[in-house]
């Protein structure tokens, strides 16, 4: 591909950047908005944050809380209800993946009416959604900056994969304050998230120079700070860097997409209630391992960015040593090791494996896969 | 290669190379586009009301609407066929190219199935789905129409017609569109329905407009502050007025003067009533009112129907005058017959017996007496004979004085026997009139009889009459004179105008039959003279009848 295209929002980053999310809304020309968060958010005490920021503006807005891990279309169905009873013209999603996802999918719905699932797949979104602002609570989802919604379609029990231009909000609020509040669990696996972002952004066959500094850098901040944030909750330097290394993971996956390993943990999410950093987290390694050959050079990359000596080194073995860091950060923090771990059972694998094998995510992964290889990895992470 | 290249484009997809976030401006523009056509749908459907009146034709008001319609709707030729006596007559042609007026037959037609259906129809040549033929399609094929979009007029739930939208390519009308134009076609529908009954109802007012503007009497329509509202043609004649200056005028100030209204019967009655009277142009009228109630039963006003019956009135009052003249006539004649024969014993034996007394005694005195009672009874037998007798009436000359004379001759006795003064002024060399002595006899009779009567019925020290004759000039024209003068009650102001009119006296029934004045003006008429009055309530009147001087002395 000779052509490339990088597409962004407006970012505002820093301590305290959540402030300004009421100014964001009304230079957007929101008159009332619907702030979408979830009970996490809401016990974390953000949300009220984010109402302060509306009244300081004046700004009348409308509150909306029932998401779960894993978003169900019926929970975007019932924002929309309340946006449309509230005659809301503006959406805010304050919380991690799942709020913003929400957010997003409401955003479509209200203004281009039907059901969430008439969205599913590539650019089907035919009107521009109302004012996007999202405000990123934990380092981990990117939704924050990306053309993705994933929600779960409940009666085919699969996750639906939405892409579109018009999913990349107007202005994301990054502001790494708000991490202090997660405990140690989420950080681990919404800090695997990002890698798994990053590292699946950079193999990716749509990898271009600009994603690619989005994701070397994202890599390495992670190896860096992910530790010492999980270590404590405190610690405001390695908050800010994950919160800047989840950013720029978003930045680097909403435009080179992701691959195997997110095509998997979609067909898991669809059926299970498991956190999505959570099920990256345990595929991550194994698809490194399956993905290694078709990359080796990028690899080798990886390897040097998580801090493998790498000089005068061309080799495989070299880049294959990214995975042994890459398993060694997961125990470090204490993410998951194993599906069996988070309660899956081997006999859903048979039909997940058809889903993965559909998902989007799938088409930039840097090998080509089979439905016997979406098995086997299932397997091995079993 | 095609799996690369299927891949290639997957990830064009994904990465958004040959997309981008949808731009508001964009939708804008779009709703902006949407909301124009919108407008552009309201206009058009507006104009449909508006430009339905009278004063446009059906074509008119197509080409109007279908100007503005063209830039929401494509379609090349729109034709309108309506209902009529249970056939359907294609009626207007827009543009108009070919215009059978025809109706269209029932069989196997489009145009009738849609009616029946009670729906729109699109039907299209080329994709005919069962090989049916229609009847219209030659026609329509003649103009290479493809398609056609038929939609039902209904009115109150009736089908009154249908309007077809034509066009010479296969269109597929957005759902949007096809209910607008069902929109259109229902206000069309309603508003040429309108359009005919209110044309009904014009055609219906103009004639009865019509109607009321022919009849010749004055019919004046009033409301219920006694204002004039609408009269028809012969109420501004009648009254040698303009019609503008009636409108808005209290039909009392017309008819009498007046300022302050008549007490009319139908308002109060609210019943219709009828009365004559005179009206301020000296004429009489019949009255009729007529009360006007809404559908609530309230009256809201009065219709006058008046008819001018002053000749009538005159011409009975002459005839009735006249017959009456006749029998007093016959009747003084008999009279003075039966009277003539003891008289002439009287004036006989009288004469017989004088010659047997010397003159100077007392008998021959006392006979001379009777003679000279019989001689004036004679006299007065003979000017009752000559003044009812039938002449026919001819033109001569005739005096004035001679005329007074006569009547002093024949009423002056019983006016005096009333101690009432009689004072003639008779202008010596008085011109003579043309015309009939009798007649004019008939008015100084009556002049002098009314004065008599005005002065029986009041209490003066001295009652008097005054006889006048003379010449004077008014309008540079010499006119001959006779007036008569009483010092008597005189007459109420508001009377001064009807005591002309026929029948109208102040008069107990037995003394009076109100005709006198009626047939003096009359007679004053045929003269071509006239008769004017003063009159001072309780001082008296003045009576004057002016005629032309006769032709010999001009």
């Amino acid at each position: 591909m000779h052509i490339n295209k990088f597409i962004t929002p407006e970012i505002i980053f820093g301590k305290g950047a959540i402030d300004q999310v009421g100014d964001s809304c009304l230079r957007l020309g929101a008159k009332k908005v619907l702030i979408v968060s979830d009970p996490g958010v809401i016990e974390a005490g953000w949300l009220e944050k984010a109402i302060e920021g509306c009244k300081q503006v004046g700004l009348a807005y409308s509150t909306y809380d029932e998401v779960t891990t894993n978003p169900k279309d019926f929970e975007v169905e019932k924002g929309c209800h309340v946006y449309k009873e509230n005659e809301c013209d503006a959406v805010i999603g304050i919380g991690g993946g799942s709020v913003m996802d929400v957010a997003k999918a409401i955003a479509i719905v209200v203004t281009n009416g039907g059901r969430i699932s008439d969205y599913e797949g590539v650019d089907q979104i035919k009107v521009p959604l109302p004012p996007l602002v999202m405000v990123a609570t934990t380092a981990g989802s990117g939704s924050e900056v990306s053309q993705f919604s994933v929600i779960v379609d409940c009666e085919r029990k699969k996750k639906m994969t939405i892409i579109s231009k018009s999913l990349v909000p107007d202005i994301a609020i990054v502001d790494p304050f708000t991490l202090v509040t997660k405990d140690r669990y989420l950080t681990a696996s919404t800090g695997m998230d990002v890698l798994t972002h990053a590292i699946e952004s950079f193999v990716s066959i749509a990898a271009t120079p600009l994603t690619d500094v989005q994701a070397k850098n994202s890599i390495k901040l992670v190896c860096e700070f992910l530790r010492p944030s999980v270590a404590s909750k405190t610690n405001e330097e390695a908050k800010a860097a994950m919160a800047m290394a989840s950013l720029q993971a978003g930045l680097a996956f909403s435009n080179a997409i992701l691959g195997a390993a997110h095509a998997l943990s979609h067909a898991i999410g669809g059926r299970f209630e498991l956190s999505h950093g959570e099920v990256n987290a345990i595929l991550l390694p194994h698809v490194m391992e399956f993905n290694y050959i078709a990359a080796p050079q990028k690899f080798l990359k990886i390897a040097e960015l998580m801090g493998v000596d790498v000089r005068g080194s061309s080799g495989y073995e070299v880049g294959k040593q990214a995975i042994d860091k890459v398993r060694a950060l997961s125990k470090d923090v204490g993410a998951p090791q194993r599906l069996s771990e988070v309660g899956l059972k081997e006999d859903s694998i048979l039909e997940m494996s058809q889903a993965a094998l559909d998902d989007a995510c799938m088409i930039t992964n840097p090998r080509d896969i089979s439905i016997e290889d979406v098995k086997e990895l299932f397997r091995k992470a079993f | 290669m095609a799996v690369i290249e299927d891949k290639q484009n997957m990830i064009e997809l994904l990465t958004g190379v040959k997309s981008s976030k949808q731009s508001y401006y964009m939708e804008l523009k779009k709703t902006i586009r949407q909301l124009e056509k919108k407008n552009m749908k309201l206009e058009i459907i507006n104009d449909v009301m508006k430009s339905f009146n009278i004063h446009m034709t059906m074509d008119e008001m197509l080409g109007n609407v279908l100007e503005k319609l063209k830039h929401i709707i494509t379609f090349d030729r729109l034709s309108l066929s309506l209902f009529e006596n249970n056939e359907l007559i294609l009626s207007n042609v827009y543009p108009q190219d070919l215009m059978p007026v025809r109706s269209l037959p029932k069989k196997n037609s489009l145009y009738w199935q849609s009616i029946n259906r009670k729906q729109p129809i699109y039907y299209s040549f080329s994709t005919k789905e069962q090989q049916l033929s229609i009847v219209e399609e030659d026609m329509l094929r003649s103009l290479n129409i493809e398609s056609v979009l038929l939609i039902p007029l209904i009115s109150k739930e009736a089908v009154i017609g249908v309007i077809s939208f034509e066009s010479k390519r296969q269109i597929s009308y957005e759902t949007q569109d096809l209910s607008f134009l069902q929109q259109l076609a229902d206000q069309l529908a309603v508003c040429i329905d309108n359009a005919k009954l209110y044309n009904a109802v014009l055609q219906g007012k103009k004639e009865w407009e019509e109607t009321f503007r022919a009849v010749l009497d004055m019919i004046i329509f009033v409301d219920m502050e006694d204002t004039i509202i609408r009269f028809n043609d012969a109420v501004p004649r009648f009254f040698q007025m303009d019609g503008k200056e009636l409108n808005g005028q209290k039909i009392s100030r017309i008819l009498f003067q007046d300022q302050d209204g008549e007490e009319w019967k139908s308002y109060k009655m609210k019943q219709p009533a009828y009365c004559q009277m005179s009206v301020k142009n000296k004429r009489i009228c019949e009255i009729y009112t007529y009360p006007v109630s809404n559908e609530k039963d309230e009256m809201y006003g009065v219709i006058f129907y008046m008819k001018d019956v002053t000749e009538k009135v005159h011409t009975e009052a002459q005839l009735i005058h006249s017959g009456k003249l006749a029998a007093i006539g016959e009747m003084a004649a008999g009279v003075a017959h039966e009277l003539n024969s003891p008289l002439t014993a009287i004036l006989g034996n009288s004469q017989l017996l004088m010659r047997q007394f010397e003159k100077g005694t007392s008998s021959h005195q006392l006979l001379q007496d009777i003679k000279n009672c019989g001689d004036r009874c004679k006299n007065i037998i003979r000017n009752l004979l000559t003044f009812s007798r039938q002449d026919q009436f001819v033109l001569q000359d005739s005096s004035v004085n001679y005329a007074v004379e006569q009547v002093l001759s024949l009423v002056g006795y019983q006016i005096e026997r009333e101690n009432i003064r009689i004072v003639s002024r008779l202008k010596d060399d008085l011109p003579l009139v043309e015309g009939s002595v009798q007649q004019i006899e008939q008015v100084v009779i009556n002049f002098l009889l009314n004065a008599k009567d005005a002065l029986t019925e009041v209490d003066r020290q001295e009652k008097k009459i005054e006889i006048e004759t003379n010449v004077k000039v008014v309008d540079d024209e010499e006119w001959v004179y006779l007036s008569v003068t009483d010092n008597g009650v005189g007459i109420k102001e508001k009377d001064v105008t009807a005591i002309f009119n026929p029948f109208f006296t102040t008069k107990e029934s037995i003394k009076g039959n109100g005709l006198g004045l009626s047939v003096s003006l009359g007679i004053a008429k045929m003269h071509g003279g006239k008769i004017e009055v003063t009159s001072v309530e309780g001082k008296g009147s003045c009576f004057t009848l002016l005629l032309p001087k006769g032709e010999m002395y001009g």
